[in-house]
């Protein structure tokens, strides 16, 4: 089945609710309406019919207390009574049994109908007289002493006021109607905007969430109308998770399996160059190099598996001593300067950090080795860390290399990204940074070096202990 | 210097072997665990290398029953595991150092030096570093085996500066350890150690590295 294009598109469910709302009330405001007014203007016209009524039987009144003759007339002033009000002209008649004038007005002997028995007494009905339209009761009088055979006497009274009575019913009909549906439609309309607050939130929620969080969201805490919604959502992360951990399984395990054989093909390279000389010595050492790439490339591989957030491990966080993590390795990242001769350095004040020692080690591993890697021979890496008066921790790693340009410092982070293909490096080290940056709720920026000429990477720690453990 | 290597990958235990003789090391080779405690009771060894993941009984558990039989001797654990709960495992059960795999041959025998050299200070009050031997108990030294003129405060830097090589020994916890009650030492007064230790080390090929904002670390070429 085809939708119409205009539902295929993005649509409000709150317009189509009220579109859909809006048909069925229209017609129940239409039916409203019209049994309101029908029902107003048979009450208005019962009250006045009542009146024509008491006129009538006024009039047959008069005929019972004439003990003379059938024949009289009434007194002027009640015929004025009679014929006057403020907007309606009364005319009445009555004649006998066969239709002769007794009293009234003779014209309207016209208004005179067949006598039928099912008829009411009195019976009223619309007719038009003396060119005007008219209410009409013919009031049938039984036979009494003074009237042998009966009397039919018939009262008119123009519609005057029925019409201007049927026009206000009808406004007042109207108008309330439609004040009650504005305010119904307000009401449902307020009313669903209250209703989908909770989507709202839970849309901010999913919204606001890390990248790679793909832990499931509280289903008891949504409507239950859109629970099915969610839990499909659920399922899918939950894939997607197993999916994401199978693979760092992967590469962890990958990784592991690689080790042995390079820790073997190093040995042998190693062992190997001993005695060797020229073309054999110069294919060995290219050999080695490359072994030893293999090998530092292998460790990181396996370091951000490690350090994704995602990874299937517990994250043990304790207070770490930056400085002492720091001072304590500071042996292995010597022998790799003194090999690049580079002059590594260190300005360490206490900078205690709440986090995970291995993975922050795994970071400053790597922020020296791209600080010795890039800078090259001559060049003096300095590695800060402190504590800025806020109580936030800081690491800092700098060289006066030759840099990295300021449109490139987001690329930089990437990974596999190399920024200068000719230092052998992996161009995973500040992708791992930044992974365990984001563990430790860090924040990683890339600086020019203050001397002016290379590059500063800050690494700054929220206050101990203020961030939540990791999900 | 003897040492026993405990691994099941052919190729790397070949390449060790070799590269250990050609240090001067002697070695002797285990595929498995299982056999190495009968080796330790026949040969004295300096030193054991053992690989964490061993077919039948595993490194860990090779540590463990030595350590329960009191025998002390240092133990080098190799391992293609490098998470931190395996180093911490490692080293609780009773390993003094580990390396993790792919790792450079010349590291290993750095830190089999350092484990031996610590091992034997502790033994035979004779530490060694190069041609360079500090005697403990007499707080002498001797450089080619002529005797060294140290100062008691040169002596003693020197001496945690041998314990702790390959490591850098930081310059506060140098003079903390050197000073006492009576006499405050200041980090001035360890640089001045310090260079006269290099004017006399001069000829013996072992140098002392200033490690910039942390301390120094004893070196041979």
């Amino acid at each position: 089945m085809h939708l119409p294009s205009i539902l295929s598109r993005p649509y409000s469910l709150r317009a189509r609710l009220l579109a859909f709302l809006l048909v069925p009330f229209l017609a129940l405001l239409g039916i409203s309406i019209i049994t309101d007014y029908q029902e107003g203007l048979r009450i208005a016209n019962e009250a006045y019919d009542q009146t024509l009524h008491s006129t009538a039987l006024a009039l047959s009144g008069i005929i019972d207390h004439d003990p003379t003759d059938a024949s009289f007339d009434l007194p002027t002033q009640a015929k004025a009574v009679l014929r006057f009000d403020a907007v309606d002209q009364l005319y009445y008649a009555i004649f006998d049994s066969n239709n002769a004038l007794l009293a009234g007005d003779a014209r309207m002997s016209s208004l005179i109908e067949e006598f039928d028995p099912d008829d009411d007494n009195p019976d009223f009905r619309f007719d038009v007289f003396n060119e005007q339209n008219v209410r009409v009761a013919t009031y049938r009088h039984t036979p009494s002493t003074h009237a042998p055979h009966g009397a039919v006497i018939i009262v008119a009274e123009t519609t005057h006021k029925r019409e201007a009575a049927a026009s206000r019913i009808m406004t007042i009909t109207l108008l309330s109607d439609l004040f009650f549906m504005v305010i119904s439609m307000l009401v449902i309309f307020v009313g669903m905007h209250y209703a989908h607050r909770p989507l709202a939130h839970i849309g901010q929620k999913i919204d606001v969430r890390e990248p790679d969080d793909l832990s499931p969201i509280d289903e008891s805490a949504v409507p239950s109308e859109i629970q099915p919604l969610i839990r499909a959502m659920n399922r899918l992360m939950s894939n997607l998770r197993e999916a994401s951990i199978a693979q760092q399984n992967f590469i962890s395990s990958a990784a592991h399996q690689l080790r042995s054989p390079l820790a073997a093909l190093q040995a042998q390279i190693d062992v190997a160059t001993e005695g060797q000389q020229d073309e054999t010595l110069r294919r060995l050492h290219d050999m080695q190099v490359s072994v030893i790439r293999l090998s530092r490339l292998t460790k990181q591989m396996l370091a951000l598996a490690r350090a994704a957030p995602d990874a299937s491990r517990n994250v043990e966080l304790t207070n770490v001593a930056l400085e002492d993590l720091i001072e304590n390795a500071a042996s292995e990242f010597v022998d790799q300067a003194v090999l690049a001769g580079v002059d590594l350095g260190f300005e360490l004040a206490p900078a205690p950090v709440w986090g995970e020692a291995w993975s922050l080690r795994e970071m400053l591993a790597n922020l020296i080795d791209n600080a010795v890697r890039y800078s090259g021979s001559g060049c003096i890496v300095t590695v800060r860390c402190g504590t800025e008066e806020s109580g936030n921790a800081w690491l800092e790693v700098e060289d006066n290399g030759s840099g990295i340009p300021e449109a490139m410092h987001e690329k930089a982070f990437a990974r596999f990204v190399r920024l200068d293909d000719t230092q052998g490096g992996s161009g995973l080290g500040l992708a791992i940074v930044k992974e365990v940056a984001q563990l430790h709720h860090a924040r990683v920026n890339l600086h020019s070096a203050m001397e002016g000429q290379g590059l500063r990477v800050r690494v700054a720690f929220p206050p101990s202990g203020t961030f939540p453990l990791p999900s | 210097m003897r040492l026993l290597l405990i691994e099941d990958d052919l190729p790397i235990a070949n390449a060790l072997q070799e590269g250990f003789s050609h240090a001067g090391i002697s070695v002797d080779h285990l595929i498995r665990a299982d056999a190495a405690e009968s080796a330790l009771k026949l040969t004295a060894y300096d030193l054991v290398i053992v690989d964490l993941e061993l077919p039948g009984m595993n490194g860990l558990e090779l540590i463990r029953r030595l350590r329960r039989k009191q025998i002390l001797l240092p133990i080098l654990v190799l391992t293609a595991r490098d998470a931190i709960e395996d180093r911490v495992k490692g080293l609780d059960t009773g390993a003094d150092d580990y390396l993790v795999k792919p790792f450079l041959l010349p590291e290993l025998l750095a830190r089999i030096r350092a484990l031996v050299r610590r091992s034997q200070a502790a033994s035979s009050s004779d530490l060694a570093f190069g041609s360079l031997h500090l005697y403990l108990n007499l707080r002498t030294a001797s450089l080619d085996d002529v005797p060294l003129e140290l100062t008691g405060r040169e002596w003693d830097v020197l001496q945690h500066l041998m314990l702790a090589a390959p490591r850098v020994v930081p310059k506060q916890k140098l003079a903390e350890s050197l000073g006492n009650w009576d006499s405050e030492i200041s980090p001035n007064a360890i640089e001045i150690y310090i260079s006269r230790l290099r004017n006399k080390l001069s000829e013996s090929g072992a140098t002392i590295r200033t490690v910039r904002g942390i301390g120094y670390r004893l070196e041979l070429p």
